[in-house]
């Protein structure tokens, strides 16, 4: 016989589960699987959704599942349950990143059950920020934040740095856009088709026509001037800029990222504030090594983020819970 | 049975009568006469206010405090029928609320009241505990003596009855009968009218949804259709919790994809036996199911709705979703114990909010297939690029280059530098054709050639080793005969596990050749070597199967560190 705290256990894990699929993923593809079985709640990595051009070690992909796994750590906290972790347990099954079980003691880290609120408010925004400065505390805040998942913020404050982020990513941009396959990648992932649960939306993509050249531009999702907050992001080196970096650069490092990733865009929403990545800069290898070199990085960058007020832009779908939840009895 | 009010305005014999006794009588009637048009002008207004409004239970409502007045009565009540003959709704007027709660619960429709639903004549009775239909009061109950009750019907069907207890005169009479008779036509009629609007009403705030809900349908951002239905179906059929359960890949269980009202936070994401479930039931007969109470005793099969673990689920609808590929889901909405069960207009209501769940789901199957034939597009082009531009130019550099080392002569040193160019290019164009057949390839599910499989394992095994290997073919690799193709498939595996596993390389190079009559599958590594440490005991087999087809396996330490293996079998 199941006991009733076995059952509200089942059902705050399968809840768990259903939260993390609102986390952020790169070009939306949501690479993730959450098998529900004995207790234990696993999260997989679905390597099918690889971006096998931006991203062919997975680096994305991981940090895309870490930031589901902060919302599964979020939601058990709101249940009432703590989360022990277990981060990449089976190097033989290395498509296991985190297998997660429920303990008696919540996280209970100030506000952190309550992140579980703003869960399907946070979302990617690519908008024009307005030019209202992000108070200091708030910035540090975030510091806090991303060192409590093992993480480093780096606001991007003096000017030569913001010099160079803005540089390092129009460099980046031009790179990648110059592939046929980064392109094809990418077109593939937009879409304007409402019967598709991924993918980025043409209407959640500013309208860039190439004659107006951001300071920092956003990834251009090759949408042939359909997308829709007019008249583009102005997206300058003047916004506030921050990277998200961890100690080393190998799977479980990405996996913290990502949580750490999700955490600070979790505290960013609850504060009334509006977030997106600008990452070209760290997904090429040598604006990735400028970067830390021009920026003084010890840590190794995951993450661009731009921060600012924005209004809300319309929601991303996701993929539907039979396609991602699998439990067994 | 009773006289006709105008036959008591009739006059009796004259010859039988005195003078004195006729004159008191025609007084009388003439008074009668009065006050009965005084009651008709009373019933007149009574009318009025029962028709002029139009919310059902206001009208209701008025109906019997018109009744009352009408006929002097100290209480009065109206039923209505339900579905399965009982009283669904019993509203009352007269008594205060104490002695209310010490009765406890309402009238089930039994006995005197129960007469009348099943017979629907009007009833008058000077003594109610004299007549044998009556069952007696329950305890707590005040005492009633006379009593009237007459039938409500609506579009020409029992709706319901009105009673009405303790004649202010002591006994109703024949008129009082009329008269209210009468306000229970005008009632009739007023609740008909009512039914009317409401159901137009309904009907509005359905088109209105059902506007907003398509063009959701073919909006991609913002609330996912399914949801919006869901949302919008609690409200507009009066539900309390609104699922929408799609099929599990297998088709063995039903999934709760979106979920409004009570409980749908625990319910989203859980699982359902078909078996077991009422919305199994509506899948497997492919029907709409309409239920009074979501636990209906009589089924063989005990069935439940899966909402009840979440609620104490009453009421119910349960709407298969099918499209073109055959059942995927239901819609299912429910009310909870105790509330008045859904009707037919619910049902057609829900069917509507259905076919827009149905749309949602067929829309999502259509642009799947689309959306592959943009990116088969798409990779079609620039594999085409790719082949038409970048391979013929550098096919051409090439022979410039072979031209240059003729020109030069076989000997010098700047040839042999030029020749290694050449070599070069040579791969570098067999690096190209395979990122065109990657390109091409994986969207191809049909195409499992040997290519396909060595991609594939390559792939796989990608995460051990850290990288992925970089693999060159050239010659007909796919045209090879099946048992080739497996020593194929196992020497990759094998070579790239061992690599992977204890060579702690940076990068693997993999080429397949397929030349004339030899096939030669080559693996350089820049590992530790595998020699040296007797690890090629794993490999035996690879020997095993080369020599089988007359040909060799081989394994070398490069200059620079690092591993060759060769393997190679002659075509016969
Ligand atoms: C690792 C990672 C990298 C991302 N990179 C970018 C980016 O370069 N540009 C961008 O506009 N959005 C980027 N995104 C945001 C995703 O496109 C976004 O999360 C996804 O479309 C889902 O939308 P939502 O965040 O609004 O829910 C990134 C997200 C992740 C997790």
């Amino acid at each position: 016989m199941t006991s009733v705290l076995e059952l509200r256990r089942t059902a705050a894990l399968r809840r768990a589960a259903v939260r993390a699929t609102f986390a952020p993923s790169v070009h939306n593809t949501q690479p993730w699987r959450f098998v529900l079985r004995d207790g234990e709640l696993g999260v997989y990595a679905d390597r099918s959704r690889r971006l096998e051009v931006l991203d062919p070690t997975s680096r994305q992909l991981t940090i895309s599942c870490g930031s589901a796994l902060m919302n599964a750590r979020v939601s058990l906290a709101s249940s009432g349950f703590g989360a022990k972790v277990d981060r990449l347990p089976d190097s033989a099954h290395s498509d296991l990143l985190a297998r997660i079980t429920t303990t008696d003691q919540p996280d209970t880290s100030a506000g952190f059950a309550a992140l579980d609120s703003v869960l399907e408010l946070r979302q990617t925004n690519r908008r024009r920020f307005d030019d209202e400065q992000v108070p200091a505390e708030v910035l540090s805040a975030l510091e806090e934040t991303a060192a409590a998942e093992h993480s480093t913020l780096f606001v991007v404050s003096r000017e030569e740095h913001r010099v160079a982020v803005a540089r390092l990513t129009r460099t980046a941009d031009v790179l990648e856009n110059a592939d046929p396959a980064y392109r094809a990648e990418i077109r593939a992932w937009t879409t304007d088709d409402p019967g598709r649960r991924d993918g980025v939306r043409e209407l959640a993509v500013p309208y860039l026509d190439g004659l107006i050249q951001d300071e920092v531009p956003l990834r251009v999702f090759d949408i042939g001037g359909m997308g829709s907050p007019p008249p583009g992001p102005h997206s300058t080196r003047s916004q506030c800029l921050v990277v998200l970096g961890t100690e080393g650069d190998r799977p479980i490092d990405w996996l913290r990222a990502g949580e750490a990733l999700e955490r600070t865009l979790l505290e960013i929403t609850k504060r009334g504030f509006a977030a997106g990545p600008v990452t070209q800069a760290v997904e090429v290898p040598s604006t990735r090594i400028q970067l830390r070199a021009e920026l003084g990085l010890t840590m190794y960058p995951q993450m661009l983020l731009r921060i600012g007020r924005a209004p809300l832009s319309p929601a991303a779908r996701r993929r539907r819970l039979v396609d991602v939840l699998v439990e067994d009895a | 049975m009773d006289a006709h009010p105008s036959a008591a305005l009739q006059f009796p014999d004259a010859s039988k009568l005195e003078l004195d006794d006729l004159i008191d009588q025609l007084v009388d009637r003439a008074n009668g006469v009065k006050r009965s048009q005084g009651r008709l002008r009373a019933l007149l207004r009574a009318i009025e206010t029962v028709t002029g409004d139009l919310a059902i239970d206001a009208v209701l409502r008025n109906v019997i405090e018109a009744a009352c007045e009408l006929a002097g009565a100290r209480y009065g009540a109206l039923g209505v029928i339900g579905h399965d003959g009982g009283l669904e709704q019993f509203i009352h007027v007269g008594m205060d609320e104490q002695t209310v709660a010490r009765i406890g619960h309402l009238p089930e429709g039994h006995g005197l009241l129960g007469a009348l639903i099943r017979r629907p004549n009007p009833i008058r009775l000077q003594h109610m505990g004299d007549d044998e239909r009556s069952t007696g009061f329950p305890a707590g109950h005040p005492p009633m003596d006379s009593f009237l009750g007459v039938p409500i019907r609506v579009r020409g069907e029992v709706f319901g009855n009105l009673y009405l207890t303790d004649s202010a005169a002591g006994e109703f009479t024949a008129e009082d009968e009329e008269l209210v008779g009468a306000l229970a036509m005008a009632a009739g009629t007023a609740v008909s009218n009512g039914r009317l609007l409401h159901e137009s009403r309904l009907q509005q705030r359905w088109l209105a949804a059902s506007v907003e809900i398509s063009a959701q349908l073919l909006a991609a951002v913002g609330e996912d259709p399914l949801r919006m239905i869901a949302r919008r179906a609690i409200e507009i059929a009066d539900a309390d919790l609104v699922t929408v359960g799609l099929l599990t890949p297998d088709a063995a269980e039903l999934m709760i994809e979106v979920a409004s009202g009570a409980g749908s936070d625990e319910l989203l994401g859980q699982r359902f036996s078909l078996e077991k479930t009422l919305a199994g039931r509506a899948i497997e007969e492919r029907n709409p199911l309409l239920l009074s109470s979501s636990d209906s005793t009589s089924d063989a099969d005990e069935r439940r709705s899966h909402e009840a673990s979440v609620m104490d689920a009453g009421p119910l609808m349960v709407l298969p979703l099918e499209g073109a590929q055959g059942v995927r889901g239901v819609l299912s909405l429910v009310r909870a114990r105790g509330r008045r069960p859904f009707s037919g207009a619910d049902l057609a209501m829900a069917s509507g909010f259905a076919s827009h769940a149905n749309v949602a789901l067929e829309l999502a199957d259509a642009r799947a297939v689309e959306q592959r034939l943009v990116l088969v597009e798409d990779r079609e082009r620039i594999a085409r690029d790719l082949h038409d531009h970048v391979i013929q130019e550098l096919f051409a550099i090439g022979l410039g280059l072979e031209a240059a080392v003729t020109l030069l002569g076989p000997g010098e040193a700047a040839a042999q530098s030029v020749r290694q160019r050449v070599v070069d290019i040579d791969r570098t164009i067999r690096h190209i054709r395979t990122s065109i057949f990657e390109l091409r390839g994986p969207l191809d599910t049909s195409a499992d050639g040997t290519r396909r499989r060595v991609l594939d394992i390559s792939a796989d095994l990608a995460p051990a080793l850290g990288f992925s290997p970089r693999v060159s073919f050239s010659g007909l690799i796919d045209n090879l005969s099946a048992d080739l193709a497996e020593d194929v498939a196992a020497f990759v595996r094998e070579v790239l596990t061992n690599v992977a596993k204890h060579a702690r390389a940076t990068y693997v190079d993999l080429d397949l050749t397929l030349a004339s009559d030899q096939l030669t599958l080559q693996v350089i590594d820049d590992g530790v070597g595998y020699v040296e440490n007797g690890r090629l005991s794993g490999l035996a087999n690879l020997r095993t199967r080369a020599e089988l087809h007359g040909g060799t396996f081989k394994v070398f330490a490069g200059h620079r560190g690092g591993t060759t293996v060769i393997w190679k079998a002659p075509l016969l």
